[in-house]
C-alpha cells in the first residue's frame, strides 16, 4: 500500500512540477528561515548552561530605589560576597568577578594588549565549570600571583612549550597554574587569563573592604532547597546595616538569565548580551514564515483537488475508506515536507554564513552532536507535513464517488476558506512589512536627531600614562586638530550614583546621578553650550577641587530655582556649581538625558579630539606618530566618536537586517502562493473569460475583473494587520526614550506595496487569459 | 440475493424535488445477468449506485443476502462494498497516475491481501483479460477497449459477487463492445451476478431479464 502512495505522490509531483516547485520552493524557504532561528534561539538559550552547577548559581543585582524610579545595577558593594557567606548557611560560596582589556601583558618577548584579563575570588573553577587541561581547579588560583590561561593563550605566548610554571607579567610577575580549554562562546563570562582578586588592590586600586566601592559583580551559590526570595531579602538586609542611607535593595538573578534577562547599569563585561524579548520575536517570526508556507500548500494543493477528486473516487469504488485517503493524502504531504527539508537544508548551509555574519556567533548544521537538532528538524518537517496536509486530505477524503461519477463535481466548496487563508497570510506578512519598516524609520529617526553635541571628526584615545600636557602641546601644533580635551567621552555606558547632598534638599529624596570628567576644552571640543553661568576655565585654578557644571536635567531633579553658586556635597567633594550646560544625549537613545554633574578632570587617562574634516588619513598618521614618542609599550588605538555611538544601535540596526531578510521571504512565499492560486482560478474561468470576450469585453476590463478579488483580500488583510502590527511595534518602541511616532504613512505604504505586489503577482496571469484568443478556451464545449 | 422495497431516491435543490426512482420494489437471484434499460434521465445510474452502496435511498428497504443495507453505517457499507460489489463504468475510471499492473492491484491492497498472493491475482487477472503486455503501461496509453477490458479486470480481482456495470460499452466500437459482452457472458457462466445498464439491444440480449425504467418507475 505504502509503496502504491509512494508511486502517486512522485507522478504527481512529476506531473504537475510547476505547482509541486511552488509548493515545495514556499516550504523549503519557509523551513530554512526556521531551522535559521532555531538555531540562533537554541545556542541564545544555551548561554551558561554547561555549568555543573548552573542552576544554583545566582547573580547578585543592585536595586537602587529613588524618587521617581528603580535603576538596577549589575555590581555591588566589594565586601558583599564574604559577608554573605559568613553569616547564611544557605549560601554555598560566593565569587567576584571583574573583566578588563587593554591590559598590557608580557611574557619573555612577547607583549600583547588585547587579552580578556578576569579577576575573580580563588575559588571561582569550583563555582564555574572550565575545564581544565593543566592544573588543579580547586588550587590554581589560591596564590596571590597565579595566573590561569586559556589554550589559546597558551598558544599566543608559549607556542609548544609547556605554560605550566611559566611567568607572564601584568604589572606584576604572574606564575602560571593552570591552562583551561578555551572559553565556550555560550558563556556571558569571557577572559584569555584570570588572576586572583586580591591583586585588584595593586592593580585597580580598590578597596575590597570598602562598602562605598562597587566594582565588582557578584556571584552566588545556593543550597540547592533555599529560596532566592528569602536570600535576597537578607542580602538586601546586610546592605542596609553596612550602607544605611544607601536605597539599594539585591535581586537574584538565576545565572541562566544573565545573557537574555539582563538590563542593567555597569555591566560592561557581559559578553554579547542577548534580549529573550529578540528570542521570543524572531521565534514568532520564523512560526509565522512557516505558516505562511503551510497556508501555501494547504491552498494549491486544496486547488489542485479537482484533479486528484477521479483518484479519489476511484479509490473509494475499489474499497479505499475515509481513512484511507486521509492517510494517503496526509503521507503525500509529509513526503513533500521532508522533501523540503532536503532543500531547506541545503539552503540553511548556504545561508548560516550570511546569518554568523549578523548574528556574531559561529552556529553550524552538526546532527552528530546535536539530537535536538536532529529531533527539531524532524518535528518540523513532520508538523509542517500533517498541518499542511490536514485540510486538503480531509477536504478530499470527503469526496463521495457518486458525485465525482456523475461529473457535477465542483471544487467551489473550499473557496471560502482559501480566500481565508490567503488573507491571513498576506496579513502575516503585512506585520512584517510594517515592522521592518518601523524598525527603519525609528533607527534613521537615531542617525538625524540631534544629539546636542557635535559628534563628526572627534575622535578619543587613551594617553598610556604620558605627560598629558606635552602630548598636547605637541599635538596642536598640528593646524588640523583643532582642539583637545582630557576629558571623557559621551557615549558610554551610563553608570550613575546616589548620595548627591546639595543645598536644599528634602531629607531622604534620592536622586541617581551621573558624574563625567571634562576639562575646559571640552565644550569646544564638543561644540556644547552653556546655558547659565560659565564652564570650567584656566582663569580659575581652584576650578580643579572647587567648582562642578551640571546639565538642566540634573537642575530639573534636585529642583533648584538659581542653581549657580549653590553648594553640592558627594562622600569626601563639597564643590559649587558654576554653570549649567544645555541638555544633550550623553548616552544612547535607548535612555531618557540624565542628570549629569561634570567635574574638573586632572590627569585623566582619555582624550578627546577634534580635527579638521581635510586630511584626515594625514592627521591621524601624524596622531599616532606624535603619540608613540610619548608611549613606549602600547599600540596606538582610536575610535571615532559617530562611529561609537553608532555602535550603541548595533542590536537593532541587525535585528532590522533580519528583519528586512524575513519579510522578504514572507513576501516571496506569500507571492508564490497568489501566484499559483491566481493561475489555478484563470484556469478555471477561461471559459467566461472566452465568453465575455466573444461578447465584447475588452483586455483590460478582463484584467480588472480578475484582479479586484485579489485586491480586495489584500485590502482586508491590511485592516487585520494594522492593529497587530502597530501594538506590536509599539511595544518595541518603548525600548526608546527617544521614539518616532508610528505614522499612517507607514500603513499606507505597506498596504501599498502589499497591494502592487499583489497585483503584479496576480495581473500576469490576467493578462495571459485576457489575451488569449476565446475560440481555443470554447472549443471543447 | 437483493431484494429492494420502495426505493425512492429524489434530489432537492431549494423546494423543487427532482425524483430520480420512485417506489421501486425489485428482486435479483445470484447468478442472474441482468440488464436495466431506459432512455436519458430515466434514474438508471442511480439504480445501479444504489445497488453497488455509492448511494443511499432517501427512503425505502434494501436487503442484500441477510443485511439491511439502509441501516448500515457509511464505513460498514464500504466494507460491504469493498467485499462483495465490482463495479464498471462508460467512462472506465481507472487512476490515470498507476499503471495497468498497479491499477488491479489496488482493490487488493485496500483488501489487505498479502504479497504473494497479489501478484498471483494480477498476474491471472493480466493473463486472463490479455492485457499482460500492457502490464507497465499507464491507462492513457492504452485504447478505450484496453482501458475497458483492465476496468472490468479490476472489477473483478476481488472475486465480487455482484458486477455493476453502468454502459460499459458505451464509449467502444463494436468490436470492442463485443469482446466486453463476452468476458461478461464467462464471468455470469462461472456463478457472478451481474446488472448492466445499456441503451443496445444487442447487449440486452447477453442477459436473460431486463428491467425497463421510464422517469424513476419500473414499467412493463
Ligand atoms: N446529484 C444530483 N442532483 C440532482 N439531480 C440529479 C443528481 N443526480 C441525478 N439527478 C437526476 O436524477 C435523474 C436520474 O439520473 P440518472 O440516474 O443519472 O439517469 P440515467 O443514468 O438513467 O441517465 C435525472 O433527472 C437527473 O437529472
Ligand atoms: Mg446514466
Amino acid at each position: 500500500m505504502f509503496k502504491n502512495y509512494l508511486k502517486i505522490a512522485l507522478r504527481n509531483i512529476k506531473k504537475y512540477k510547476g505547482y509541486s516547485f511552488i509548493n515545495m520552493a514556499g516550504l523549503a524557504v519557509g523551513m530554512a528561515c526556521c531551522i535559521l532561528l532555531f538555531l540562533w534561539v537554541q545556542d541564545e538559550l544555551s548561554y551558561d548552561r554547561f555549568h555543573e552547577n548552573a542552576d544554583e548559581i545566582y547573580r547578585v543585582i543592585s536595586e537602587i530605589h529613588t524618587a521617581d524610579k528603580i535603576t538596577h545595577n549589575a555590581r555591588t558593594p566589594n565586601p558583599l560576597g564574604p559577608v554573605v557567606k559568613e553569616k547564611y548557611p544557605e549560601v554555598i560560596d560566593f565569587i567576584r568577578y571583574q573583566g578588563f582589556v587593554g591590559w598590557l601583558v608580557q611574557a619573555g618577548d612577547k607583549s600583547f594588549i588585547n587579552d580578556n584579563l578576569g579577576t575573580a575570588d580563588p575559588s571561582f573553577f569550583e563555582m564555574f565549570t572550565f575545564p581544565f587541561l593543566k592544573g588543579d581547579p580547586k588550587t590554581a588560583l589560591s596564590e596571590r600571583y597565579s595566573i590561569v590561561i586559556s589554550e589559546n593563550m597558551a598558544k599566543k605566548y608559549f607556542g609548544h612549550e609547556d605554560p605550566m610554571g611559566k611567568i607572564i607579567r601584568i604589572g606584576k610577575d604572574f606564575k602560571v597554574t593552570g591552562v583551561i580549554r578555551n572559553i565556550p562562546e555560550n558563556s556571558h563570562l569571557h577572559f584569555d587569563c584570570i588572576i586572583p582578586i586580591i591583586n585588584m588592590e595593586y592593580h585597580w586600586e580598590t578597596d575590597l573592604k570598602d562598602w562605598e566601592d562597587i566594582r565588582f559583580y557578584t556571584y552566588i551559590q545556593l543550597h540547592k532547597k533555599s529560596s532566592p526570595e528569602d536570600v535576597s531579602e537578607k542580602i538586601s538586609g546586610i546592605i542596609k546595616e553596612h550602607l544605611p542611607k544607601s536605597p539599594t535593595k539585591v535581586y537574584l538573578q538565576p545565572l541562566t538569565d544573565v545573557h537574555l534577562r539582563s538590563d542593567f547599569e555597569a555591566d560592561l563585561d557581559n559578553y554579547n548580551q542577548g534580549s529573550m524579548a529578540y528570542v521570543f520575536i524572531f521565534t514568532m517570526t520564523a512560526l509565522g514564515i512557516l505558516l505562511i508556507a503551510c497556508i501555501n500548500f494547504m491552498n494549491l494543493s486544496t486547488a489542485r483537488s479537482a484533479n486528484r477528486a477521479k483518484e479519489v473516487g476511484m479509490r473509494k469504488i475499489a474499497g479505499a475508506q475515509r481513512m484511507d485517503i486521509i492517510k494517503q493524502f496526509l503521507g503525500e504531504s509529509i513526503l513533500l515536507a521532508f522533501i523540503a527539508l532536503i532543500f531547506a537544508l541545503l539552503l540553511v548551509e548556504l545561508l548560516l554564513p550570511l546569518l554568523n555574519g549578523l548574528s556574531g556567533k559561529h552556529l553550524d548544521l552538526d546532527f552528530s552532536g546535536n539530537i535536538q537538532l536532529l529531533l527539531g528538524l524532524i518535528a518540523i518537517a513532520l508538523l509542517t507535513g500533517l498541518f499542511s496536509g490536514s485540510y486538503p486530505s480531509l477536504f478530499l477524503s470527503s469526496y463521495q464517488p457518486v458525485n465525482i461519477m456523475k461529473k457535477d463535481f465542483s471544487s467551489r466548496a473550499s473557496g471560502s476558506l482559501r480566500k481565508i487563508l490567503v488573507v491571513f497570510q498576506f496579513a502575516l506578512t503585512i506585520i512584517l512589512l510594517i515592522g521592518t519598516m518601523v524598525i527603519y524609520s525609528q533607527l534613521n529617526y537615531i542617525q538625524n536627531r540631534d544629539l546636542g553635541f557635535d559628534k563628526d571628526h572627534v575622535l578619543e584615545f587613551w594617553t598610556a600614562h604620558a605627560d598629558y600636557e606635552a602630548l598636547k602641546n605637541e599635538l596642536l601644533k598640528n593646524p588640523n586638530i583643532l582642539s583637545i580635551a582630557n576629558s571623557e567621552t559621551p557615549g558610554r555606558e551610563p553608570w550613575g550614583a546616589t548620595g548627591l547632598d546639595w543645598d536644599g534638599k528634602i531629607a531622604g529624596e534620592e536622586i541617581r546621578f551621573y558624574s563625567t570628567m571634562a576639562d575646559p576644552d571640552y565644550l569646544e571640543t564638543l561644540n556644547l553650550e552653556m546655558v547659565e553661568g560659565r564652564f570650567f576655565s584656566k582663569e580659575f585654578p581652584t576650578d580643579v577641587t572647587q567648582a562642578v557644571v551640571v546639565n538642566e536635567a540634573a537642575v530639573r531633579a534636585m529642583g533648584m530655582e538659581s542653581p549657580v553658586g549653590k553648594r553640592l556635597r558627594f562622600r569626601e567633594w563639597e564643590v559649587t556649581i558654576i554653570g549649567v550646560i544645555k541638555d544633550f544625549h550623553q548616552t544612547s537613545l535607548h535612555n531618557p538625558i540624565e542628570p549629569l554633574v561634570f567635574r574638573h578632570s586632572y590627569d585623566f587617562p582619555h582624550v578627546l579630539a577634534k580635527i579638521s574634516s581635510k586630511n584626515v588619513p594625514e592627521t591621524l598618521v601624524f596622531l599616532e606618530k606624535t603619540w608613540k614618542k610619548f608611549v613606549k609599550h602600547y599600540p596606538f588605538t582610536y575610535e571615532f566618536l559617530d562611529e561609537k555611538i553608532d555602535n550603541f544601535y548595533k542590536t537593532e540596526r541587525t535585528i532590522g537586517k533580519v528583519f528586512q531578510y524575513f519579510t522578504s521571504v514572507a513576501i516571496l512565499i506569500a507571492c508564490l502562493g497568489l501566484f499559483g492560486l491566481a493561475s489555478f482560478m484563470t484556469e478555471r474561468r477561461t471559459k467566461e473569460i472566452g465568453i465575455r470576450k466573444v461578447l465584447g469585453a475588452k483586455v483590460s476590463g478582463i484584467i480588472l475583473l480578475l484582479s479586484r478579488e485579489f485586491t480586495k483580500w489584500i485590502l482586508i488583510a491590511n485592516i487585520i494587520a494594522w492593529p497587530v502590527a502597530y501594538l506590536v511595534a509599539n511595544e518595541w518602541l518603548q525600548n526608546f526614550a527617544y521614539r518616532i511616532n508610528i505614522g499612517l504613512e507607514i500603513f499606507i505604504f505597506s498596504a501599498a506595496l502589499a497591494l502592487v505586489i499583489a497585483i503584479l503577482t496576480v495581473s500576469y496571469q490576467a493578462i495571459k487569459a485576457a489575451i488569449a484568443n476565446p475560440v481555443d478556451s470554447l472549443r471543447y464545449e | 440475493m437483493i431484494k429492494l422495497v420502495d426505493i425512492t431516491k429524489y434530489y432537492s435543490s431549494g423546494y423543487v424535488k427532482t425524483f430520480a426512482l420512485r417506489d421501486i420494489n425489485l428482486e435479483v437471484k445470484e447468478g442472474e445477468f441482468m440488464t436495466v434499460m431506459g432512455p436519458s434521465g430515466a434514474g438508471k445510474s442511480t439504480l445501479l449506485y444504489i445497488l453497488g452502496m455509492l448511494d443511499t435511498p432517501s427512503s425505502g428497504e434494501y436487503h442484500f443476502f441477510d443485511q439491511k443495507v439502509h441501516r448500515l453505517s457509511e464505513k460498514q457499507l464500504s466494507e460491504l462494498h469493498k467485499n462483495h460489489i465490482g463495479f464498471v463504468f462508460q467512462s472506465y475510471h481507472l487512476i490515470d497516475d498507476l499503471t495497468v499492473y498497479e491499477n488491479l492491484e489496488t482493490p487488493l491492497l485496500y483488501k489487505k491481501v498479502k504479497g504473494a498472493e497479489r501478484k498471483s491475482k494480477v498476474a491471472e487477472m493480466l493473463d486472463r483479460f490479455q492485457v499482460v503486455a500492457k502490464k507497465d503501461l499507464f491507462p492513457n496509453q492504452l485504447s478505450g477497449g484496453q482501458q475497458q477490458k483492465v476496468a472490468v479486470a479490476r472489477a473483478v480481482i476481488t472475486n465480487p459477487k455482484l458486477i455493476l456495470a453502468d454502459e460499459p460499452t458505451g464509449n467502444l466500437n463494436t468490436k470492442e463492445g463485443q469482446e466486453i459482452m463476452e468476458l461478461f457472458k464467462e464471468l455470469n457462466e462461472e456463478g457472478t451476478t451481474i446488472i448492466q445498464v445499456t441503451h443496445s439491444e444487442k447487449n440486452a440480449s447477453y442477459g436473460r431479464r431486463i428491467v425497463n425504467l421510464l422517469d424513476g418507475w419500473i414499467v412493463d
